[in-house]
């Protein structure tokens, strides 16, 4: 009974309560991508971590920074936009990824101007190669996909 | 260009009705005031005033100085149409930039349903899309939000303030993802996409326009100055041919806006249902078959996989679903970040094995349009007996949804009403009463399922009649109740609520008491007929008070907006009372 009594007072607080707020904890730029997102969130050393890459020499794009423009705004070149997209999305560009379908895989083709059935048929072939485990990169998922689509 | 006498201009009743509504301005009196109330906004230093000294201003700036067109693209497209200026916008930087970001196609009005966790998004919400050209989807279009700038307030302050106008609102751009999310997947509100009739002319012009006033300073008003009255003042600036703004002083919710818009023909050219999350997610489990649902249920609730016995499409709709269920959870704070990543990984890595396999069924698609909800305002008449005292009733209400009211196109199980208000003549007697006013009144019935567990709550403030000795006492009442819902058919449900409850009133013994009390309910709702049953069990420091209420009522829909409704009342306190209604409500 009190803590139902407690509950009822906790429902009226949460009435007053301001919004927007609350939501906004993440911080960054992206909402969608709180999870997946790798261990920092905003990817800073885009350069370094290609440097690893075994596509780097193959894929002459330059990535920015973070797919977060600071004014707020969808900007930049091929590559930056499908950091943008991937970043911002990725639980919903992981789902589409596994299922060779979605919102996403048809910006991304459309970004890359490919077909969107063929990028995800390629995605979803390669989605163990996209997703080796549960530790992804936006920057690198970016890369992989854009090597897919040109392969 | 250069040569326009400033005596050329037009007289002032000539000043176009385009030009006042760029630039906000009201009827003030016999003179005008502009609702934007940062000076830099205004070329002429009694610019917010003076439309006319403003124009005039305007025309010389833009002539005289080249870079002030970049600041305001918007009255130089509008001078340029009327011949007062030349030139082009190409040389302004940074506005080409932010164009060429949008790049603009189409503009959408996007209609956020409403959120019962959150007193300011009871209504639902309303912003702008621009459109994007590029190729693909609208993922990457923009949404351009106005918002009250509410800083770090919280709680009574923040209420105050927003009721009061102590907060300003800007215009913000961000990626239409981003607004998805917010409200599809972490609110799990689902949202309505309007496509607007624009020409390009009137396209570009809004492109302009959100440029110019985006960091104009309008006062944000709660219930009347606020993002869907603002949104249609800036529509009215941009496409001359809407013209109804003039019917929404005093308040403005945003589904009145949907409605009066879409009664101007040919604007809303496209619609666009986009589910929330909850949605897709409540579609999804019904639609699947018993096994499909046994596997669902063995994943989620005990991570174990047995899907041996379905086919692959019904497999890979299992693995779908119960992945965005992870996400559900996840931003609910019921999974941490590592066992998060880990479901998620293993639910879509047995996902994309089935390789080739269509959906078993289709994503949900069809909604129900809240542009065809009932109206917002109502109107009762109705007869009934107090305690076996006849009596004829008016009633009004301004805003917005009962229980008992048609519920097509709004969130069900949930009523919102405000200002709800009622007369009563009582005829025997020969006397006019004022019986009560509901200030505020919110339930929110959500239903507690396998996937989902919401609470359930009540709220009223307001004025009513209590029973004591034998006669009616009016009294201040306030009532907060949370408990639970449960579905007990496809269109019934039980809840349950604890209620602690106060009033307040003069003519009651010790001036009123302070109670608790446990409530219990059905609530039926299909198509036609909308029921509600409940008993309280009141416990109070008056001893007259304490005791049980029960309460039914009864709506039966002739129309969305015509509905016969019946309601039945027992105190069974002290001393016992009974009173019962009916009549006819109309929605306008």
């Amino acid at each position: 009974m009190k803590k139902n009594l407690l509950m009822s007072v906790a429902v009226a607080v949460v009435l007053m309560a301001s919004p927007a707020k609350a939501i906004d904890s993440t911080g960054g730029c992206g909402l969608g991508s709180m999870a997946w997102k790798g261990h920092s969130g905003i990817v800073p050393q885009v350069l370094a971590m290609t440097t690893n890459s075994i596509f780097l020499n193959t894929i002459g794009v330059t990535l920015g920074t973070s797919g977060c423009d600071p004014n707020g705004r969808v900007t930049g070149g091929t590559g930056k936009l499908v950091l943008a997209v991937i970043e911002n999305n990725m639980e919903q560009f992981a789902m589409d990824a596994s299922r060779g379908n979605g919102e996403t895989l048809e910006t991304i083709a459309g970004i890359l101007d490919v077909d969107s059935n063929e990028l995800g048929l390629k995605a979803q072939q390669h989605f163990a190669y996209l997703f080796e485990n549960e530790n992804v990169e936006a920057v690198d998922l970016a890369l992989k996909i854009m090597e897919l689509a040109k392969a | 260009m250069l040569f326009i006498a400033l005596g050329d201009l037009r007289a002032e009743d000539d000043l176009s009705p385009q030009w006042l509504k760029m630039l906000y301005y009201d009827k003030d009196g016999a003179g005008f005031v502009s609702i934007v109330e940062n000076e830099d906004f205004f070329i002429a230093k009694d610019g917010r005033y003076n439309p006319k000294a403003e124009y005039e201003a305007s025309v010389k700036a833009l002539n005289d100085d080249k870079t002030k067109k970049c600041e305001m693209p918007a009255r130089f497209l509008y001078l340029k149409k009327e011949g007062k200026v030349a030139g082009t916008l190409n040389e302004c930087g940074e506005y080409n930039q932010f164009v060429n970001d949008l790049k603009p196609k189409a503009l959408t009005l996007i209609f956020t349903n409403a959120y019962m966790g959150n007193p300011s998004s009871l209504f639902g919400h309303t912003l702008f899309r621009i459109d994007t050209s590029r190729k693909g989807t609208q993922l990457l279009a923009h949404g351009a939000n106005f918002g009250a700038d509410t800083g770090e307030d919280t709680g009574v302050m923040y209420a105050l303030k927003g009721l009061t106008g102590g907060y300003f609102g800007t215009f913000t751009v961000n990626p239409y993802y981003d607004v998805i999310n917010l409200y599809n997947n972490i609110e799990n509100r689902d949202i309505w996409e309007y496509e607007l009739n624009l020409s390009d002319e009137e396209l570009e012009m809004f492109v302009a326009h959100i440029w110019e006033i985006r960091n104009a300073k309008i006062r944000y008003y709660f219930a009347s100055q606020n993002c869907s009255y603002v949104l249609l003042r800036v529509l009215e600036a941009i496409k001359s041919d809407i013209n109804i703004v003039n019917k929404f002083r005093g308040y403005t919710v945003p589904l009145s806006l949907l409605k009066e818009l879409n009664k101007v023909e040919g604007v809303i050219r496209n619609t666009n249902y986009r589910p929330s999350r909850m949605s897709k997610l409540k579609y999804r489990e019904a639609q699947m078959n018993d096994e499909q649902r046994r596997a669902f249920v063995n994943i989620i609730k005990k991570d174990e996989f047995v899907v041996d016995g379905l086919k692959d499409e019904e497999k890979a709709d299992v693995f779908e679903t119960a992945y965005q269920y992870v996400q559900y959870r996840y931003i609910e704070r019921e999974l941490d970040l590592k066992d998060y990543r880990k479901k998620s990984f293993k639910l879509l890595k047995e996902r994309s094995k089935i390789l080739n396999q269509t959906l078993y069924f289709e994503e949900l698609k069809e909604g129900e349009n809240p542009i065809y909800a009932h109206k917002q305002k109502e109107f009762g008449v109705a007869y009934g007996s107090d305690n076996n005292n006849g009596f004829y009733e008016l009633s009004f209400k301004p805003l917005y949804n009962s229980l008992l009211s048609d519920s097509y196109g709004l969130l069900k199980g949930a009523e919102i009403n405000m200002l709800d208000m009622s007369f009563r003549y009582y005829h025997d007697d020969n006397k006019l009463k004022f019986d009560k006013v509901d200030l505020l009144k919110i339930r929110s019935l959500a239903v507690d399922d396998i996937m989902f567990s919401p609470y359930s709550y009540d709220l009223k403030f307001g004025y009513e009649q209590k029973r004591e000795d034998n006669k009616n006492v009016g009294a201040l009442v306030l009532e907060l109740g949370a408990g639970k819902s449960y579905k007990v058919f496809r269109n019934g449900m039980f809840y349950i609520l604890s209620q602690p409850n106060f009033a307040y009133s003069g003519g009651l013994k010790e001036n009123g008491y302070v109670g608790f009390g446990i409530k219990g309910g059905f609530y039926y709702n299909k198509d036609k007929v909308r029921l509600d049953v409940n008993v309280l069990q009141n416990y109070t420091t008056s001893k007259k008070q304490t005791g049980q209420k029960y309460k039914v009522g009864l709506g039966y829909g002739i129309t969305r907006d015509v509905m016969f409704f019946g309601e039945y009342e027992r105190y069974s306190n002290e001393k016992n009372s009974d009173e019962f209604m009916f009549g006819v409500k109309f929605n306008w």
